[in-house]
């Protein structure tokens, strides 16, 4: 069954088309690479599932439920910038997830916190970048979520950070949840996908398991990337 | 269980997979009756999506190199004759790789042999 | 989930007021301190001398009085403004919850805060009567008009809230565009406003013979109160059909 399902979706920002009718299926336990250059959709798309947009037309349904509260309470989304209230602590945020989260496993972040020996009580503003990434990633991974959808989640950070990362969505990988990755770093996710959607300028124009192009094409991703998008 | 985090672009990481494991099995670096890690300790020690890992298992689990027991996990198979077998199988495939490399650098079947041969000798 | 997003919207600003409230009434405990004591001390010269400071401590107070009241409007349009659209947009609208419950934990902090001021405000005054022995209130009584104090205040309660909803309401339409957020968020700030007030004032007009001042002014009341509710639910509309984060 899927988890995700978008038919007919459009979106333009004034007169710039950023999604052109997109349709989109994703099957449940897989994590997908959304993957296209800067500017083709992803975020918008992302950003539509979360139901920070509204799309001008067409549907989505996660897990066959209409977007709102319900579909709110199952995907777990982790933005592409910053967007944690920072005048709160590491543990005020943990607290806040929790109060606002069923599905959010308290111990689980204290413990992926504590692995990291971040001090539980400083301020969000004052970590460094890579830790406040990485505080941002285990709140969204502490989820016991059916769908996460992560924006970027490796995008500017140092190779240990992103070891890191990907570790973590590894780690927290069970077969009832999918993960939706998107970036442009392919290279660095290629190893731990499914299936991979390309996106161009609003449009899907290749949705494959990786195995697939492997085999069909004798070529990593990225290299079929590069050659899609020359 | 050391698998290395390195794949090559042109085959599917699965398949890589499936080969590393065999070639360990086949060294002895994993005994018969050996147990095998689990598919996330794979997937986290070699930084693979978990699905992948899986296909590989079932892919060794076809030929009957590793089986599961339903409650304690995956282990080699006790056969020393399939891993031998299995041995035979891949130096076929090496020794097949090794000539075809050599025509592409104009050595046809006959001069490798003497060549190997030669070299053989200084070895010893 | 309304009180849960009310408890983090009282936590996120409670550190400034906190602070402003508490200088407040320690300024206001040693003013009257001082003042308690030049009446005791000078006697009739001492009266005097209060009555003056007396009379500029109550200019203050209602300068204080509408400062505090603004500032907690703009930390209130702000906090809207950010946890709807702007930064922590992104977290917020990821929380299940209606817009709803969202609007109302806006509105129901700006009225705690509201009321906090205005309730040690009020304390202030108090304290300081009661260090100078009935002295303040005094001063207060006779500025004030029984008559005219009720309905100032029924007015008050009504129009306060009807301005931070019509500012929601205005910020939801704007956000609503694509490009001129702000300018047509004024715009239609100042539009509705005009209009609202032409409505009451023809309206009013009409009945303002036959009614005395406290009826006149309970229709005002009514008429902003059905006014909020309507802008209240065009807000909540705006934000669940036409959102737009930055």
């Amino acid at each position: 069954m899927s988890i995700l399902n978008c038919e007919n979706l459009s979106k333009a920002f004034g007169r710039k088309v950023v999604l052109n009718n997109v349709n989109l299926s994703i099957e449940k336990g897989r994590i997908v690479g959304l993957l296209g250059p800067n500017g083709s959709g992803k975020t918008t798309l992302i950003k539509i599932i979360n139901t920070l947009l509204v799309p001008d037309c067409g549907s989505v349904r996660v897990d066959g439920l209409e977007l709102g509260i319900e579909t709110k309470g199952i995907v777990s989304y982790l933005p592409d910038r910053e967007c944690l209230p920072d005048w709160m602590s590491v543990e005020e945020l943990i607290q806040f997830y929790c109060d606002f989260y069923e599905d959010f496993s308290k111990e689980k972040a204290e413990r992926m916190i504590e692995s990291l020996n971040i001090n539980i009580k400083e301020k969000f503003r004052k970590l460094s970048k890579g830790t406040r990434e990485k505080v941002q990633l285990i709140l969204v991974m502490s989820r016991n979520a059916k769908l996460y959808l992560l924006d970027e989640p490796i995008g500017g950070v140092d190779p240990v950070t992103r070891d890191y990362i990907l570790s973590s969505i590894i780690a927290s990988y069970n077969e009832e949840a999918t993960v939706v990755i998107a970036t442009h770093l392919i290279n660095d996710v290629e190893k731990i996908l499914d299936e991979v959607v390309f996106i161009k300028a609003g449009e899907i124009i290749l949705h494959d398991s990786v195995d697939n192009i492997r085999e069909e094409h004798n070529m990593s991703i990225d290299e079929k990337f590069r050659e899609v998008f020359r | 269980m050391n698998i290395d985090r390195q794949f090559s672009n042109d085959k599917p990481i699965y398949v890589q997979l499936v080969q590393r494991i065999k070639r360990l099995i086949v060294s002895g670096a994993l005994q018969p009756g050996d147990k095998l890690d689990s598919v996330r300790d794979i997937a986290l020690d070699a930084k693979v999506n978990p699905n992948t890992v899986q296909r590989a298992f079932s892919e060794l689990e076809r030929t009957g190199l590793v089986y599961t027991q339903r409650t304690s996990g995956r282990f080699i198979t006790d056969d020393v004759q399939l891993i031998s077998d299995m041995r035979q199988e891949l130096a076929t495939e090496e020794i097949e790789m090794f000539f075809e490399n050599m025509k592409q650098l104009g050595f046809d079947d006959a001069a490798t042999i003497k060549m190997v041969k030669e070299k053989n000798h200084e070895h010893s | 989930m309304t009180f849960r997003l009310l408890k983090y919207e009282l936590r996120a600003v409670y550190k400034p007021y906190v602070l402003v409230l508490s200088v407040f009434l320690a300024v206001n405990i040693i003013f009257a301190c001082v003042v308690g004591l030049v009446i005791n001390a000078l006697g009739d010269f001492g009266i005097a001398i209060g009555a003056t400071a007396s009379l500029l401590w109550r200019l203050l107070y209602m300068e204080t009085g509408s400062v505090l009241v603004s500032v907690v409007s703009v930390f209130s349009i702000v906090r809207y403004v950010r946890t709807i659209w702007g930064k922590e947009s992104y977290i917020y609208q990821s929380i299940p919850a209606t817009a709803h419950e969202h609007i109302l934990s806006h509105f129901l902090s700006f009225i705690i805060w509201l009321v906090a001021v205005l309730g040690v405000i009020c304390a202030g005054v108090f304290i300081s009567d009661l260090m100078t022995e009935g002295f303040f209130l005094g001063i207060f009584g006779f500025i004030w008009d029984e008559n005219e104090l009720i309905p100032t205040l029924l007015s008050a309660l009504t129009l306060i809230p009807y301005l931070i909803i019509h500012a929601f309401f205005s910020i939801a339409f704007g956000q609503s565009f694509h490009r001129g957020k702000w300018v047509i968020t004024a715009v239609f700030y100042i539009v509705t406003h005009i209009a609202a007030a032409c409505i009451a004032i023809l309206f009013g007009t009409s009945f303002l013979n036959k009614w005395d001042v406290f009826a006149h002014d309970l229709f005002f009341c009514v008429y902003t109160a059905i006014l909020a509710v309507c802008y209240y639910f065009f807000t909540i509309k705006f934000v669940d059909s036409t959102r737009e984060t930055y």
